[in-house]
């Protein structure tokens, strides 16, 4: 599994109704609110073995599929 | 002349404060001039469609025009129900039968999702409204208003699985608003940031002392509280100076490391309500914020917003419970066997067409068998701290609150066994773990029911565990056990 299908099967846990693989403006459009918002940061989380520290909760990173991979791969980095 | 009508604030703001901003949100703000006269065009237009005393069913995102739309229910007499689309439309449609409008205002956005619940009822799109209002028609409005008819109805879990109105009249929202000015040391012109949904009656408090104090209300974004950064620049780019918040969104706030010294330096009010305050995020704020004045408050929609109000004046330990304190004026709290029990000129007349779960709740008050005198039955549980200062101790029943939301498990259990292939239901709340555990029995399956309870519940009531069972554990009376559900579901480590 590559990190992008790791990370679409993380997000399908939190919401199976939102196809997180192509929609775009997650946060800005309203597709996600902030109790979706904490179950994809712990789900992320555990999913990569990362930490998102709530303070560097940005809305841009959480905005799209690709988004959130590049946030990850940030995490993963440190 | 004492105040009768909660118009003559506006009517005040209006004519000392023309020009001072009243609502805003970021890109659009409005004077107390032009709410006024917003409001007057709106009611002159419900005065020619719906009798007085009507109810109004207002569907608008929160926003200025959506406040001009409840004002102007007001001024042609009626009383109103504010919703938004965040509620699933099988909840709008529940909310709406019980209801029975008289007339749907909705903006553009949320137009198709109107048309759909007010059925044969008629919709005013708030744009299509035309730009006159008539003095005439409004006058004899306010002649016949009279402070004991209806300001809002506003709609809270049930545990039966249908929301119950909860009806406010006038007279209790002035004489809370005159206390809270008083008793809280608003200034004139202060600057609120709006936390609360419209639906949710702690904005009563951000409203209507905001209009009161001809202050101003910032209406900060609902996405913004996922933010803390963005949160944060907003408060401080609004020049926020008070805020009444349910308290988890301050524990946001107060975890995310953004609050840090010298941040906030406007802030000078921290108000909160509609759940435990945990001493750990009062803290937290204090040391960043020492200066400011921090009330917690306490109480039920049914006893318009707050009952009882505690000022922090002395230091408490991270592990310490903060009292829920005394009662604000024209209020009287009684413990009855340990519960809640309230009255006073704060008491909502009962549940909007439902005697049934009126006369549940608001009973005679048993202390005073010599007159009739009702009071309400909170099912909260309290006690009285060694000075004498009332302390909060837990629920009486199912209901729970999670995100300052207040939650029957009841109505949860009804969306459940209500869904397709669901036998029995059953679920409790896992405070440690912040999650509502439910589990069912029937053919269901997990992921299709869910996709079901998102349709019928609000976010924040959806279940975050759905275990799927052979069996669920009765009492020894034959009732469901969510107690012993719960042993159940730790024994067999069930829940992650």
């Amino acid at each position: 599994m590559n990190d992008m299908e790791r990370l679409l099967t993380a997000l399908a846990e939190t919401r199976d109704d939102i196809d997180f693989a192509n929609q775009q403006g997650l946060v800005d459009e309203g597709y996600i609110d902030s109790l979706d918002l904490l179950k994809i940061i712990a789900s992320l989380d555990a999913a990569f073995d990362i930490h998102i520290p709530a303070g560097e909760i940005e809305p841009e990173n959480f905005d799209s599929a690709e988004a959130m991979l590049a946030m990850v791969r940030k995490y993963q980095q440190r | 002349m004492s105040t009768r009508n909660i118009l003559d604030w506006l009517e005040d703001a209006s004519r000392f404060s023309p020009d001072g901003p009243a609502f805003e949100q970021p890109g659009h703000g409005i004077t107390w001039s032009q709410v006024r006269n917003a409001a007057r065009r709106i009611g002159s237009c419900l005065c020619t469609l719906i009798p007085q005393q009507s109810p109004v069913l207002i569907l608008m995102e929160k926003s200025p025009d959506c406040v001009c739309s409840m004002l102007g229910a007001v001024y042609a007499g009626c009383f109103y129900t504010p919703l938004d689309a965040t509620m699933p439309e099988a909840r709008l449609q529940l909310i709406a039968e019980n209801l029975r409008p008289a007339v749907v205002i909705h903006d553009e956005k949320l137009s198709g999702i109107a048309q759909r619940i007010a059925g044969e009822v008629q919709t005013l799109c708030v744009s299509d409204i035309p730009e006159m209002s008539d003095g005439l028609l409004l006058d004899e409005r306010r002649r016949n208003h009279i402070d004991t008819d209806l300001l809002y109805v506003l709609y809270t879990s049930g545990s039966t699985g249908t929301p119950k109105g909860v009806s406010i009249a006038h007279r209790s929202v002035i004489d809370f608003v005159e206390w809270a000015c008083e008793a809280l040391r608003l200034p004139e012109s202060l600057r609120f940031g709006s936390q609360a949904p419209f639906y949710f009656d702690n904005s009563v408090l951000d409203i209507y002392c905001a209009m009161r104090m001809r202050g101003s209300l910032y209406l900060i974004p609902r996405g913004d509280f996922m933010f803390p950064r963005r949160l944060m620049n907003r408060l401080q780019q609004a020049h926020v100076d008070t805020i009444f918040w349910v308290p988890s969104a301050l524990t946001a706030l107060a975890r995310s490391e953004v609050l840090s010294p010298g941040c906030l330096p406007e802030m000078k009010r921290v108000f909160f309500c509609g759940e435990v305050m945990p001493c750990t995020t009062l803290n937290q704020w204090k040391r960043v914020l020492p200066a400011a004045v921090y009330i917690n408050m306490y109480g039920p929609t049914e006893i318009t917003d707050v009952c009882t109000w505690f000022r922090v004046e002395r230091d408490f330990s991270d592990t310490d419970s903060l009292p829920i304190g005394f009662p604000c004026a024209n209020t009287r709290i009684w413990l009855i066997d340990g519960e809640i029990c309230v009255g006073g000129t704060c008491l909502s007349p009962g549940y909007y067409r439902d005697l049934e779960k009126t006369a549940a709740a608001f009973i005679q008050n048993p202390l005073r068998p010599e007159v009739p005198e009702v009071i309400y039955r909170t099912g909260d549980l309290g006690e009285y701290n060694e000075r004498g200062e009332l302390m909060f101790l837990g629920r009486r029943d199912g209901q729970i609150k999670r995100s300052g939301y207040r939650i029957e498990l009841g109505e949860i259990e009804s969306a459940l066994q209500n869904a397709a292939d669901v036998q029995l239901a059953c679920c409790y709340y896992d405070e440690e773990r912040e999650k509502i555990v439910a589990a069912y029995t029937g053919s269901a399956d997990v992921k299709a029911l869910m996709m079901s309870l998102r349709a019928a519940l609000p976010k924040y009531m959806l279940p975050d565990v759905l275990l799927k069972r052979d069996r669920l554990p009765r009492t020894g009376s034959g009732k469901l056990d969510r107690l012993a559900l719960k042993l159940e579901a730790e024994s067999e480590h069930l829940i992650p």
